[in-house]
């Protein structure tokens, strides 16, 4: 694990994971944030205390949390990295995740974010995507919240840091990735009907990459336009992506949406016209009385 | 810092030896963001093709906004990089088995199908043929 004929793990980090990243495989970078201080967001919050914000993510009684043992956690500034160190190991990735999702509530505006996650053990690394949500909660007691969409979750296998050019490299099946979504024309739509996938190769029959995301299907055309940098879709295929190895693409450029590639097919689950836009009301005929 | 290139006006090939007529030739047009884009010429009995711009344009319009999150505008977007590949057997029958799929919904260059079955019943006698792409 860890770059290819190295023993080290956080070697992509210069050694130092918590506070280096290398969110292109290239080379590693200062992360551009300060540990959390307290301030205008408040105090870090101790994740370990059960009465925060009236929800404990560790709290045994809520099932898909049960797993969970935290060791540590660290979370840096509005933007930042956060890391977390787990005496469980791979099993509890997604009881992590997952755990996470029940702050989504206390978060404000979204931020995109790579969260980076290490394992107690040195034996596990993944990343995940995810949102990052910050600001001040509606009860006021739990000032700094993270959150992951669970449809934008994303984990990474062990190795896959290693792989350069793209950052974590293929997504391995097991990343709990259910569905990806594609916007589409009413082409591709069509097609979609027809064949039940996705193509993955072009016109002339040239493999190509696929690009879709694993966020939610946003509600409007004109919202997918805007995140994803595309023409205004007219349809949303949501796709299988179970057992499909995806290359993690990183925000749009331009844009708020995350997007992967792959160049395999992906089975079509639904393909979903967008509501077309409202009819404007005709106002009343007036009848005028003729003489 | 990369600059926009200017897309060709007219793409041509050459196929040597000279060749019997009727190979198929992939145009990749490479890109500096996301999906080049592809295009398939048949050679001539002379080992020449020639596609104007305003034709690739067309077909690359239309695979973009059929595939709205796979492309960016080839205007915008083209590196200036084009090659040019003499079809193999497997590429052929990946290209007729693609046209099945997408006939009907875009545009292809004229007896395409026709064409493309010409080219896969020159088997391997294309094997040794080079090709050079000037734009």
């Amino acid at each position: 694990m860890g770059q290819a004929a190295s023993p080290s793990l956080y070697d992509f980090a210069g050694g130092d994971p918590v506070n280096y990243f290398d969110p292109t495989g290239r080379c590693s970078q200062k992360s551009n944030s300060q540990p959390f201080t307290p301030g205008p967001f408040g105090p870090l919050p101790n994740f370990n205390d059960p009465t925060i914000g009236g929800l404990n993510p560790f709290d045994p009684n809520l099932s898909a949390m049960q797993q969970i043992i935290a060791e540590n956690l660290q979370i840096y500034g509005p933007g930042a990295i956060a890391t977390a160190n787990f005496i469980a190991e791979q099993e509890a990735e997604y009881q992590f995740l997952y755990g996470w999702t029940a702050y989504n509530g206390f978060g404000q505006e979204p931020q995109t974010t790579v969260m980076q996650y290490y394992f107690g053990s040195g034996a596990q690394l993944g990343t995940g995507l995810g949102q990052l949500f910050y600001g001040n909660t509606t009860d006021g007691a739990f000032n700094t919240a993270l959150g992951l969409l669970g449809s934008a979750l994303t984990v990474l296998g062990a190795d896959s840091l290693a792989s350069p050019g793209s950052f974590g490299g293929p997504v391995s099946p097991e990343g709990n990735i259910g569905t990806v979504t594609r916007y589409v024309g009413p082409i591709e739509a069509q097609i979609a009907n027809e064949t039940g996938y996705i193509p993955n190769v072009d016109q002339f029959g040239v493999p190509k990459d696929v690009y879709v995301t694993p966020e939610a299907p946003v509600a409007t055309p004109g919202e997918a336009a805007s995140a994803y940098q595309i023409q205004t879709p007219t349809h949303v295929i949501v796709g299988d992506a179970s057992g499909i190895s995806f290359n993690y693409g990183g925000n749009v450029a331009g844009g708020t949406g995350i997007e992967m590639t792959t160049t395999s097919q992906i089975p079509v689950i639904s393909v979903t016209p967008f509501a077309a836009p409202a009819t404007p009301l005709v106002p009343p005929l007036t009848l005028v009385p003729t003489n | 810092m990369s600059t926009t290139q200017t897309f060709p006006k007219c793409v041509s090939i050459r196929v040597t030896p000279s060749s019997p007529p009727g190979i198929a030739v992939r145009l990749q047009f490479h890109m500096k963001r996301k999906n080049c884009f592809n295009y398939i010429v048949f050679a001539d009995s002379n080992g020449a093709a020639e596609v104007k711009s305003d034709k690739l344009l067309a077909v690359f319009d239309e695979e973009r906004s059929a595939f709205l999150m796979d492309y960016e505008n080839p205007r915008e977007v083209f590196s200036g990089k084009i090659t040019a590949k003499i079809l193999s057997v497997k590429e052929l029958e990946s290209a007729l088995a693609a046209y099945e799929v997408f006939r009907g919904k875009v545009s292809f260059p004229s007896d395409y199908a026709e064409h493309l079955k010409a080219a896969l019943g020159l088997g391997d006698r294309i094997g040794s043929h080079k090709v050079e792409v000037y734009a």
